[in-house]
């Protein structure tokens, strides 16, 4: 009993708890209870020991200290943690910051937990349920709540102090889920229970009564109100007054019983409007925007004074900014700022209608610039003109800004899109802060006009109107910005755009002072100019710009300022190209003379025109002039030009070597070659062979080889180079400069490729010397012509000259075995001739061996050269050996002996035949005509004869007799 | 005069050598059935040899018939007079309700009412004892009991006033035993008188039959707490704290009851010293919390030890001390129990009976006498200890349950601060003082006795303390 007890007063006392933050010296007491709950714990605890556990209402106790203990503590940890700074506040641990009342909370809930669990047929098993249900209220644990606080109401006896207790509490969830229809029964179950009303009565009332409002039961409601309401007036009761004058308003109003409501406020001497004003607030709390706003209205209706006007307006206007009603809300505004004018508002409403202009202009603004109605024009639009009507409003608000919010609108019209209201807009900031000279406000209304004129749609009356002053302006202000650079530009753009070229120049040469290192657009506006003087073909205008760029009074890219040049060129040459193209060819020869002796031609024009001129008079076949235009030109010409014009030149130094000019040709052609020759060119090595041979022919041989010198630099195939080298040696044989020709063969011995070339050459060279005596220096180029044919793999690749050469070299080796042979005499005895015979024999051997040899070098000449010198060697052995007879022999002896020696001589015979034949048919087959086929064919005693016919001449390879 | 004195002894010693002879020679006869045993009674009875005749008593209550002889319950009255009721407060009923005797009536009777059988009880009491019987006076303080507790108030009254005349003119035959109990017994009536009265609410006349106890009564001590509760239930706050602080007195320091704290705590709680009473309730924990757990041990350890509570209680009564103050206490007011003394002088006198019969010439008879008293003493040295073990443990629950009692009322001090805090204005209308006057120094709370009490105004004092609560107390 007597916890019971102990529980109501834990109870009221868990309900007085919520009053204490009213109490200046909360903290104090709430230490106090705390110390004092700590006491009972220990004793509660200490009891529980003595009982062993064995009683559930000790246990109880426990828990309902715990959750009272819980409570306090966490109303102290509250306390503390609103005195907190806000932005420690926010870094807080809030977990580990209320941890204590946690526990407490925490170890209220397993005690109560163990005593369900221990004595499940408690009787105190309601008190139970209602502690955890406060605990996991405490937790926001609502559901379980709700749960604990039915299971609560179970358990417990239907008039008992928890199942009323519980009842309520269970209700109030009800009540704040908006379920009323299930808090209804519980309110009346629980208010029935006259004995257990605590001072909370009035305010369970008022929920009941709106639970009975909200289930249509108006009547039972406002009656229900109304006797809160009395009841309020008793000190025994919280005093609910306050909220029950604004709830009945409501009720009287929503249900359109505006009377009674007037009624009830004068029966308490309340003013209706003020009342309704209340109402208003409390459904704007309760987010019913729609109502606050109707009781408004209403309220509007019952207003008295200008003040109640302002005041419900000053609502209205909160109202409609929660409600997003934003051109109501300027209609309020306005409405606010008339009064504002007449000086009717007070500090506090002055304060709230800047902040609700300034904070709508905001929103508005936003949304006009964000991504929300991007696509829907026309709300873009209504929504940018509503911004502007605030800022309007915040402008007269507030002077000293005017230029600010003008600002801001012209910025709002400018992100929706509404170019020629954003222009207007600027120019205004742009005045308002050019009036009180504030730089930033200037700077930035001018950026804005300029983007605005810059943006679409815009008309040409604004452009027109604002466009040139905004840019001029702008750079007046700032010149060398990133903007200013733009801006430049669209000037420069809107000159051209009229036509007024003298200031799109104007404003070239100041973007050049402010932007001097900006070649690219310095260009594009250059070029845009030099169109410009193209189209008009204004070849002065042009002039002036090439001359400032030649002079480096303007800087241009390399590739510009070629394109000027060019351009300039074009309308040069145009008329020339004109007449040329009419085949008036001396017409454009004077014409190109004129250009070239312009002096304010360039040198383009010069090279130009002294190519076309050189063209020209080839064409015409006057290769003198032709000849000196051609090196005029070369002489003004880049080698990449040359390289361009390279076929013409090629043609004219041809037409020259055609028409005798042999000397000029190779001038030309070595010119030219002189120009490509670091230029990649296939015909390099035409120019140069042409040049080469040209002067061979012409007997330049010092010309011809400083050309060749010259152009083993421009990158020509060795192999081309060393044809050429050939020529030249090929030259200095044909005029008997051996040593010079042994030099070329020396020079050219670092090539393998021309080994095969060299040998007829040298062949010929040791001809000279041996005709000329000199056998030492033809023994050296004999090793020389070996070597080089050694080192030849291909056979084939040998001139027949040089094979000839070659094979005569190895021939001589064969006479002279020959010579060896023939000198061994036969001789008796028979022992010595025998021996001597086998001499000769080996000998005959050896030197056919060799001759066979000789003849596998396919030299013609060589071939029956080898075949002569056998039948001769053959032959003089038969005929030794048939001569020879034995001295001092008896002619049996002799004739055994011409016997046996015309045994052996008949194969010799044999063999000497089947020579002849051979070379006979080699002749034939081979097609060979050498100096040795008459001895082959006719023996020795053949006599050459030269027949001439038809009156021939005799003559050299060179023509010449 | 040694002479004459020895010269009786061996003529005493020839008289009892006489009436054994004639109980063993009825003993012989009896030759195991127990028809002669109340002349072996006799003859031993007549030799006073009350102790040695138990047995014999006992066994012929278990197996015999029912005893029909006056002259038997005669000499059963006798024993049980000499030896107290305890030796035969062991037996059952159906052996007791065999006698006629007064006294095993009067047993029985006890026996019922022990087990709440008033009716049963009351049965064996009416006209079973004779007016002038010398159990009379404590069959009426028995009878007025049973009416006080079955709510008969008027009767109880009228058997307690009965019972006090009894006692009174009760012969007591020149012993001083006798004689004290008979006081006793009238002290009772006289209390139970005032607790009659007190039970049916009457605390005015309650309080005046307490009067009539006088001081010197050998159970005043231990009334003068019920006066104190009389007072109580008066609101006579201050009289209340008067009386309980009588136990603060040297005098008293032998009074073992716990709930005379809890009563001074509640009563100035009642007066709103929120402070005094806490301080009553931590101190009985400071000083009793340690010594009880000891207790416990103390008793958990030598368990049904009769021969040892009988040995403690006799080194107590010789003035030794045991270390806990508790025990200490306790068994100085056991040993200061009518109960106890008189269980304790029984057997006490009992052991005289061995000289009696050491003086017989050696025979089997005597043999038997002495096994026989031997047995007898030994159960009344374990009645002693027995009772002295059994208000130990009584002393130690009833600790217990004032443990109990005084962590309520902490807590009850406690709910009445923590309401004060939740709502000064709820806890007024509730007669709450004021905070403040809470403090106060340890002086204004309690008594000191040095030099200001006399014995005689013991139980007279009374407090003159002002209640802090602004109206009315619970």
């Amino acid at each position: 009993m007597l916890f019971k007890k102990l529980f109501k007063t834990i109870l009221i006392c868990v309900l007085f708890t919520s009053s204490f933050t009213s109490f200046s010296n909360d903290n104090n007491r709430r230490n106090e209870l705390v110390k004092v709950i700590d006491l009972e714990l220990k004793e509660v605890t200490r009891l529980n020991k003595q009982t062993r556990t064995s009683n559930p209402d000790l246990l109880l106790r426990m828990a309902e200290l715990l959750l009272e203990k819980a409570r306090l503590v966490k109303e102290l940890e509250n306390s503390r943690f609103v005195k907190l700074d806000p932005s420690k506040r926010q870094k807080i641990d809030r977990r580990k910051f209320f941890n204590k009342s946690n526990s407490y909370f925490v170890q209220a809930q397993k005690t109560c937990q163990l005593i369900l669990k221990k004595f499940p047929k408690f009787s105190g098993r309601s008190d139970v349920y209602y502690i955890m249900a406060y605990n996991a209220k405490e937790f926001q644990q609502d559901k379980k709540a709700q749960t604990y606080f039915s299971r609560s109401v179970k358990s417990s006896k239907k008039t008992s102090f928890t199942s009323t207790r519980s009842k309520i509490a269970l209700a109030e969830i009800y009540f704040n889920q908006g379920q009323y229809k299930k808090a209804i029964p519980l309110y009346e179950n629980a208010f029935r229970n006259k004995k257990f009303r605590d001072k909370w009565y009035t305010k369970d009332s008022v929920n009941l009564a709106w639970s009975y409002y909200r289930t249509g039961k108006e009547k039972r409601a406002i009656s229900l109100m109304r006797s809160a309401y009395k009841l309020s007036k008793n000190s025994k009761y919280i005093d609910m007054s306050f909220s029950i004058e604004r709830d009945l308003a409501y009720f009287y109003t929503d249900s359109g019983r505006v009377n009674q409501a007037v009624q009830f406020y004068k029966s308490i001497g309340k003013n209706i409007a003020s009342n309704l004003l209340k109402v208003s607030t409390y459904l704007m709390s309760r987010g019913k925007y729609s109502p606050a706003e109707k009781t408004l209205k209403q309220a509007l209706n019952y207003k008295v004074s200008d003040e109640e006007d302002i005041e419900i307006n000053i609502k209205l206007l909160t109202l409609y900014e929660r409600f997003g009603k934003y051109h109501k809300h300027l209609m309020v505004s306005e409405l606010l700022f008339k009064y504002y004018e007449q000086k009717k508002l007070n500090a506090e409403q002055i304060k709230t209608l800047e902040y609700q202009m300034k904070r709508i202009s905001g929103i508005v603004q936003k949304q006009v610039s964000g991504k929300q109605y991007k696509k829907q024009k026309k709300t873009l639009r209504s929504k940018a003109k509503l911004a502007v009507g605030y800022f309007t409003l915040l402008a007269k608000y507030d002077p000293l800004n005017a230029h600010k919010y003008s600002f801001l609108g012209a910025e709002t019209y400018y992100a929706a899109g509404m170019n020629n209201s954003a222009v207007e807009g600027y120019s205004e900031s742009l005045k308002r802060a050019q009036d009180i000279n504030n730089a930033k406000y200037i700077k930035l209304s001018n950026e804005g006009m300029m983007a605005a004129l810059g943006g679409k749609n815009i008309s040409k009356k604004s452009k027109d109107k604002y466009i040139e002053i905004a840019y001029i302006n702008s750079l007046r202000a700032d010149s060398k910005s990133k903007q200013a650079d733009k801006i430049y530009q669209r000037l420069f753009n809107l000159y051209f755009d009229r036509g007024d070229i003298p200031s799109c120049e104007k404003t070239l040469i100041s973007y050049k002072g402010s932007f001097p290192r900006k070649f690219s657009t310095q260009e594009v506006m250059l070029a845009k100019i030099m169109d410009h003087y193209k189209k008009k073909s204004d070849l002065n205008g042009i002039k002036s710009w090439v001359q400032k760029i030649n002079t480096g009074e303007f800087r241009v890219s390399p590739k510009f300022a070629k394109k000027v040049k060019l351009t300039m060129l074009t309308m040069q040459f145009e008329n020339v190209e004109k007449a040329s193209s009419k085949g008036d060819k001396k017409k454009a020869l004077a014409l190109y003379v004129h250009i070239y002796k312009d002096p304010t031609s360039d040198a383009g024009a010069k090279q130009n025109a002294s190519y076309n001129i050189a063209t020209l008079f080839h064409e015409l076949g006057d290769t003198y002039r032709s000849y000196g235009w051609t090196k005029r030109a070369l002489s003004h010409m880049s080698s990449k030009h040359v390289k361009k014009f390279q076929g013409s030149f090629l043609v004219i130094a041809n037409g020259l070597f055609d028409h005798q000019k042999n000397s000029e040709s190779v001038e030309i052609y070595s010119l030219v070659l002189e120009k490509l020759c670091r230029e990649r060119s296939s015909n390099k090595a035409v120019f140069l062979k042409n040049a080469i041979v040209v002067a061979l022919a012409n007997e330049q041989g010092d010309k011809a080889r400083d050309i060749l010198d010259g152009a083993y630099r421009c990158n020509i195939s060795t192999a081309k180079l060393d044809e050429l080298e050939l020529d030249i040696l090929e030259y200095e044989i044909e005029k008997k400069n051996w040593t010079s020709a042994l030099k070329q063969i020396q020079k050219l011995s670092r090539s393998k490729g021309v080994y095969a070339k060299l040998i007829h050459p040298l062949g010929r060279i040791r001809n000279a010397y041996l005709a000329a005596g000199r056998v030492s220096n033809a023994r050296n180029i004999e090793r020389d012509i070996l070597k080089y044919y050694s080192k030849v793999r291909n056979k084939r690749s040998f001139e027949l000259e040089a094979l000839d050469e070659v094979a005569m070299i190895k021939i001589d080796n064969v006479e002279r075995r020959v010579q060896q042979f023939k000198n061994i005499e036969l001789a008796f005895p028979d022992k010595k001739f025998n021996k001597l015979l086998q001499k000769k024999f080996l000998a005959l051997d050896g030197l056919t061996a060799e001759a066979v040899k000789t003849m596998d070098i396919g030299s013609g000449k060589g071939i029956i050269k080898a075949y002569k010198i056998l039948i001769d060697a053959y032959s003089h052995l038969i005929k030794e050996i048939s001569n020879f007879t034995p001295p001092g022999k008896s002619k049996e002896y002799v004739d055994t002996f011409k016997k046996s020696m015309n045994n052996l001589v008949r194969p010799l015979m044999a063999k000497t035949s089947d020579f002849k034949k051979e070379a006979i048919t080699q002749i034939k087959k081979s097609k060979i005509l050498s100096s040795d086929n008459s001895a082959i064919l006719f023996g020795e005693g053949f006599v050459p004869e030269y027949v001439l016919r038809n009156n021939g001449v005799m003559m050299d390879r060179g023509g010449q007799r | 005069m040694k002479r004459k004195i020895i010269l009786l002894a061996a003529i005493m010693s020839i008289n009892v050598a006489a009436s054994t002879d004639v109980a063993w020679s009825y003993l012989k006869k009896s030759s195991g059935s127990v028809k002669y045993y109340p002349n072996v009674i006799q003859n031993l009875v007549k030799e006073k040899l009350y102790y040695a005749s138990i047995p014999y008593i006992k066994e012929l209550l278990a197996r015999g018939n029912r005893l029909n002889s006056k002259q038997l319950d005669s000499l059963i009255d006798e024993v049980v007079s000499n030896v107290g009721v305890k030796q035969f407060e062991v037996l059952p009923v159906s052996f007791l309700s065999k006698s006629n005797a007064p006294t095993l009536k009067y047993i029985l009777a006890k026996k019922y009412f022990r087990t709440s059988k008033f009716e049963k009880a009351l049965t064996e009491l009416n006209g079973t004892i004779p007016s002038n019987h010398p159990s009379k006076p404590f069959a009426l303080f028995l009878e007025g009991s049973i009416f006080s507790i079955t709510k008969k108030y008027s009767s109880a009254i009228k058997a307690y006033e009965e019972c006090i005349s009894k006692s009174e003119s009760t012969n007591n035959y020149g012993n001083i035993n006798r004689k004290r109990q008979l006081n006793i017994n009238r002290d009772y009536c006289i209390v139970g008188k005032a607790r009659a009265n007190f039970s049916r609410g009457k605390y005015e006349l309650a309080n005046l039959d307490y009067l009539d106890l006088s001081k010197s009564s050998h159970i005043w001590p231990e009334i003068l707490f019920e006066e104190a509760w009389n007072s109580f239930y008066m609101r006579d706050y201050n009289r209340t704290l008067g009386k309980l602080v009588t136990y603060n007195s040297p005098f008293l320091s032998f009074v073992f009851n716990p709930e005379i704290d809890v009563l001074r705590s509640l009563t100035y709680m009642e007066l709103c010293l929120w402070q005094d009473t806490l301080k009553v309730v931590d101190d009985f924990y400071k000083e009793n919390e340690k010594s009880h757990r000891d207790v416990e041990s103390f008793l958990k350890k030598h368990g049904k030890d009769y021969k040892y509570f009988y040995l403690l209680s006799k080194s107590i009564m010789k003035g030794k001390k045991s270390g806990n103050t508790l025990l200490n206490k306790m068994l100085k007011s056991i040993t200061r129990d009518p109960t106890f003394r008189e269980m304790f002088d029984s057997f006490h006198t009992g052991r005289d009976e061995f000289e009696v019969i050491n003086k017989l010439p050696k025979s089997r008879m005597k043999n038997i006498l002495k096994l026989n008293l031997k047995e007898a003493l030994l159960l009344q040295r374990n009645l002693v200890g027995a009772y002295v073990r059994k208000r130990l443990h009584l002393g130690w629950h009833q600790v217990r349950k004032t443990f109990l009692d005084m962590s309520y009322i902490k807590l009850e001090v406690l709910a009445r601060r923590k309401e004060s805090l939740y709502s000064p204005d709820v806890s007024m209308n509730r007669g709450r003082g004021d905070i403040k006057n809470l403090k106060r120094t340890d002086k204004q709370y309690f008594w000191n006795f040095n030099g200001e009490f006399w014995a005689d105004e013991l139980g007279d004092y009374v407090f003159s303390l002002k209640s802090e609560c602004s109206g009315n107390a619970l």
